[in-house]
């Protein structure tokens, strides 16, 4: 009888499903079976219930076997499990070579694995060491979708609004330097933090308290040393606490140490007080937002609900204080993503990848177990002829696979530990202190639960296949073999392909994104700059002060051998750090001033353009002849220019940068020049709108620094600190860094990426051209007698050779082909941490498709020529 | 030989056996426990207890013509061994001995 075309469908997977699983006898009865009675079931209940009928019982039948099959038949579950070990121990060690190959192959997969989950698993998993973690929020301002800071007055509202807020904390970064102990002078980064900044966050100092509230709006500061100064510097000495300690040239009385390992929100050095810096007026501004905001909600309020509250105080807000807050909302997110938002993507995706990787070292290792399946035949034959359970074999087997996997676990591990130790190289400065990148006991139980994951995956079919009993046949010596496990290996092979031509698709685009990251002009120059930044006592410099010290610095670093020219920015590119000050333009109203976007300030040395490579476009750059007492100038980058004076000439108007900046009073500056525009954030973001002044009209108390040379800027980071310590050794450089190491790190999460793609890769192209010479050298050595018969009928070398050849491009096609309709498919999902290419970049397609053709033409070649050697007589005789 | 008795299923597997002669196969051995014992058996389940007495001799099996009907698969037929008619008396007749003298009332 003919079945229709659908039910003849449903039939055939479910007979594949059973010839895979079933001893040979039962696929042929069962089968029979269900193809006899699924014509019954189909003309009563219709063909879908039909298939539902057939492979509930094909699911069944399986399960019964594999039933069977762990419960070693008739011995029950309990029973020889120790025998099983020792003998896969003899197993392992009877073929070393064999076991060495399956065994590395696991610990690649299982090791790569392993280090990119503890990534995920610390970054993403792995609770914040705070009470409570999910109740801790971000709160910023929005303006449009600038996130802001927020002023001390706002964090006031803030606290005395919210309903469904334990209560918010304010902090921000500073510098202090630390010396005059007997130790060499130091730059701490610290952070100064309200009072309930620890409150907040549910944690204790260690030793001694916290400062009080009172303390956020003195002049005299207290702080909270780290585990980790506090133990560096001040040697653990506990009676520290109540005592002073100089920071900046200025008495800080210590109140407390901090709890081991805990600093925040990154790695700073210590807590201080917010206390009144250099004005008092930043308390009492609204528009002076410098405040970081870290608040807790109430027990059971949502995000949602907190997110909705604040969106109300913001609301209201603007109607109280038109003239500060109509452009701000007020904008939530959890404490998580404020750290891992946009690293999320990046991990995802690498854990995506990795996952590959296991299914092609999994694959490969069950390719590996069904070829020697094949040669083991005989000895399951004579076991079961012995009288050995189909079960016991099956179990056997699987205790095989679990050990070669477990010892590849352990190995993976320790291949982690390693990859972890460079891994995190590429991003800890990037991490806060408390967040460690390790293999904890989470790591180590998905490790666990990887390892017997992939026993089974690569050892279940083989174990399956390789005890069904032909006991007959296979006593039979020298039986050409059978080709069922070669007709097994090819899908294998096929899905190795898949996989890996999709891995090489994602390596490719991550890695042409890196390099066109790398090449984006930034509109400076970052080669053979070497940068640092100083950070000045303001209690020791005055703005006069400071401009002298920085102008001796320059002369010293001009006089290093090697250096070309040195300058200084009081925000350097790329470092993250941005002065952005409202202007005011001299024929505006004060209604347009509102509206007028904020700019990046920067004061630089006069040479700062030219050694920086920024491109004049018209009037000057700075020169020597802007001094101190001469006309007030600035220059203004191309965006910031169309902006202001659209169509017009920027060359002599007035700009009045905002009064931010204390403690200098603003002036009108004349813009003397336009430049071109920089990437401050990083090749990924937009050009800013900059305003340049020379430093030494105005002053700051720090800068960065950039000195460029003719030799390898790393070279000269000695000679840099005698240039400093010889002006003022109490006033450290921080930060010392190339221009390039500065761009690296913006960057860091598409490097990771990028570098860990590109070894994934790597690893899944070796993977897979292995399968495929595994496969393809299988399949020769099964047929050297047809080969042998082909040659003695007139078969030549090339037919021999293009035979096997096709053979492998039959299921080598297929998988590339998988691989890129995969690749397509999945696209969408990469294209978020892609830059500047799409994720159907064709170029990259075709470069894959020919670099996977070719190995695996490779691959096949060998084999094949070893084929086309073969001696007839020779062949014949193996018979 | 084996002392063994049998398991509920095994018994009910063999009874059928009995019932169907030389006509006993994979769905004819299931539609008569359906039949008489009003109760539904997985073919999976079937064939794993049979492969099962057939490992200890209860019963032999046997691979019939191809035929079209079953997409070209062989039925494959079993039949109740004397071992397998003696291990079913022998369970059988346990169970009597134990039943024997039983009131059937709950208490």
């Amino acid at each position: 009888m003919e079945h229709p075309v659908e039910s003849a469908f449903f039939l055939r997977l479910a007979n594949e499903a059973l010839r895979l699983f079933l001893p040979e006898q039962d696929y042929e009865g069962l089968s029979g079976d269900l193809a006899e009675e699924y014509e019954t079931v189909r003309s009563r209940r219709g063909w879908f219930q039909a298939a539902l009928w057939c492979w509930g019982e094909v699911i069944l039948a399986i399960g019964a076997e594999v039933r069977i099959g762990i419960q070693g038949g008739s011995d029950g579950w309990a029973f020889g499990w120790s025998k099983d070990v020792r003998y896969a121990f003899r197993q392992l060690l009877k073929s070393p070579g064999f076991s060495l190959a399956v065994i590395a192959t696991l610990a690649l997969g299982i090791g790569a694995n392993t280090a990119i989950f503890s990534f995920v698993n610390a970054l993403l998993v792995r609770p914040f060491p705070f009470p409570n973690p999910d109740q801790l929020v971000e709160v910023y301002g929005l303006n449009g979708s600038d996130k802001s800071p927020l002023s001390m007055r706002e964090l006031t509202d803030l606290n005395e609004r919210a309903k469904l807020f334990e209560g918010f904390a304010g902090y921000n970064d500073t510098g202090y330097n630390y010396g005059g102990d007997g130790g060499p002078a130091e730059h701490f980064i610290i952070t100064r933090a309200t009072s309930n900044l620890f409150h907040i966050l549910g944690v204790a100092p260690m030793l001694g308290s916290t400062w009080s509230p009172l303390r956020d709006k003195s002049r005299s500061f207290e702080i909270v040393l780290t585990h980790d100064l506090w133990t560096r510097r001040f040697h653990s000495d506990p009676s520290i606490i109540g005592k002073q300690v100089l920071m900046d040239g200025f008495p800080n009385t210590v109140v407390g140490i901090a709890a081991p390992g805990f600093a925040f929100p990154m790695r700073e050095a210590l807590f201080r007080c917010w206390g009144i810096d250099r004005d008092p007026k930043s308390y009492e501004e609204r528009h002076r937002r410098m405040l970081f905001i870290v608040g807790r909600l109430k027990p059971g309020v949502s995000i949602v609900q907190g997110r909705e509250e604040l969106a109300a105080i913001g609301l209201r807000l603007a109607q109280e204080f038109p003239l500060t807050n109509s452009n701000i909302r007020l904008g939530l997110a959890p404490l998580r993503d404020a750290y891992m938002g946009d690293v999320r993507p990046y991990l995802l995706l690498l854990l995506g990848a990795v996952g590959f990787v296991l299914l092609i070292a999994c694959a490969n290792v069950a390719n590996l177990l069904l070829a020697r399946s094949a040669s083991r035949k005989r000895e399951m034959a004579i076991r079961t002829a012995l009288g050995a359970a189909r079960g016991r074999l099956i179990r056997q087997s699987l205790v095989e696979s679990l050990l070669y996997s477990a010892i590849g676990g352990v190995l993976g591990v320790g291949m982690a530990y390693s990859a972890l130790h460079i891994l995190t190289q590429l991003v800890t400065v990037e991490l806060p202190a408390w967040m460690n990148v390790e293999i904890d006991g989470v790591v180590l139980f998905y490790v666990l639960a990887v390892t017997v994951f992939s026993a089974l995956l690569a050892g279940f079919m083989p174990a399956i296949r390789g005890t069904q009993p032909y006991i007959q046949s296979d006593l039979r010596e020298g039986s050409a073999g059978s080709s069922k496990p070669a007709r097994l290996l090819r899908p294998m092979v096929t899905a190795e392909v898949a996989f890996a031509t999709l891995l090489l698709i994602g390596t490719g685009l991550l890695m042409q994104s890196f390099v066109r990251l790398l090449n984006v002009d930034l509109g400076f120059r970052t080669d053979h700059i070497f940068t640092f930044k100083m950070g000045l006592s303001w209690r020791k410099y005055d703005l006069e002060g400071a401009r002298r010290l920085e102008t001796r610095v320059l002369e010293q670093l001009a006089k290093i051998p090697g250096v070309v020219a040195a300058g200084l920015d009081t925000t350097l590119p790329l470092t993250g750090e941005q002065h952005r000050v409202p202007i005011r333009l001299e024929d505006q109203t004060a209604r347009g001033e509102t509206e007028n976007p904020l700019v990046a300030f920067h004061q630089v040395s006069t040479n700062y353009h030219q050694m920086m490579g920024i491109r004049l476009i018209e009037g000057r750059r700075f020169d020597e002849h802007d001094h101190e007492s001469s006309l007030k100038v600035a220059i203004v980058s191309e965006r910031l220019a169309k902006r202001f004076w659209p169509g017009g000439n920027p060359i002599g108007k007035r700009v009045l940068p905002g009064d931010t900046l204390r403690p200098w009073t603003p002036e009108w500056l004349t813009v003397v020049g336009v430049v071109g525009d920089v990437k401050a954030s990083g090749p990924a973001g937009d050009f800013g709108m900059d305003l340049y002044a020379p430093y030494v009209q105005i002053g700051w108390q720090g800068a960065g620094f950039v000195v460029r040379t003719t030799l390898n800027p790393e070279a000269i980071h000695r000679e840099v600190l005698q240039a400093i310590a010889s002006v003022d050794p109490e006033e450290p450089p921080n930060e010392m860094l190339t221009m390039e190491q500065v761009l690296h790190r913006t960057i860091w999460q598409r490097r990771l990426a990028g570098v860990v793609f590109t070894i994934l890769g790597g690893l899944a192209l070796l993977l897979a051209t292995i399968g495929i010479y595994s496969v393809v050298a299988y399949s020769v050595s099964q047929r050297i007698r047809e080969v042998g018969i082909r040659t003695a009928l007139g078969a030549r070398r090339g037919d021999i050779l293009r035979m096997i050849i096709v053979e492998g491009a039959r299921f080598v096609l297929p998988g590339i082909g998988i691989g890129v309709v995969a690749g397509l498919v999945l696209g969408r999902a990469v294209s978020a941490v892609l830059f500047q290419i799409s994720p159907y970049d064709p170029l990259t397609l075709g470069c894959v498709i020919a670099l996977l053709g070719s190995v695996a033409t490779a691959a096949c070649v060998i084999p094949a020529s070893r084929a086309a050697r073969i001696d007839p007589l020779l062949a014949l005789r193996t018979e | 030989m084996s002392r063994e008795y049998l398991g509920e299923f095994e018994q009910v597997v063999l009874m059928a056996l009995l019932h169907l002669g030389e006509n006993g196969y994979g769905l004819t051995i299931r539609r008569d426990i359906q039949k008489r014992a009003k109760r539904n058996v997985s073919l999976g389940a079937l064939y794993s207890a049979l492969n099962r007495m057939e490992s200890k001799g209860y019963v032999s099996s046997w691979l019939g013509d191809p035929t079209p009907q079953r997409g070209g698969k062989s039925k494959r037929y079993f039949r109740i061994e004397p071992a397998g008619v003696l291990a079913l008396q022998r369970t059988q007749t346990m169970l009597a001995l134990m039943a024997k003298g039983l009131s059937w009332n709950t208490p």
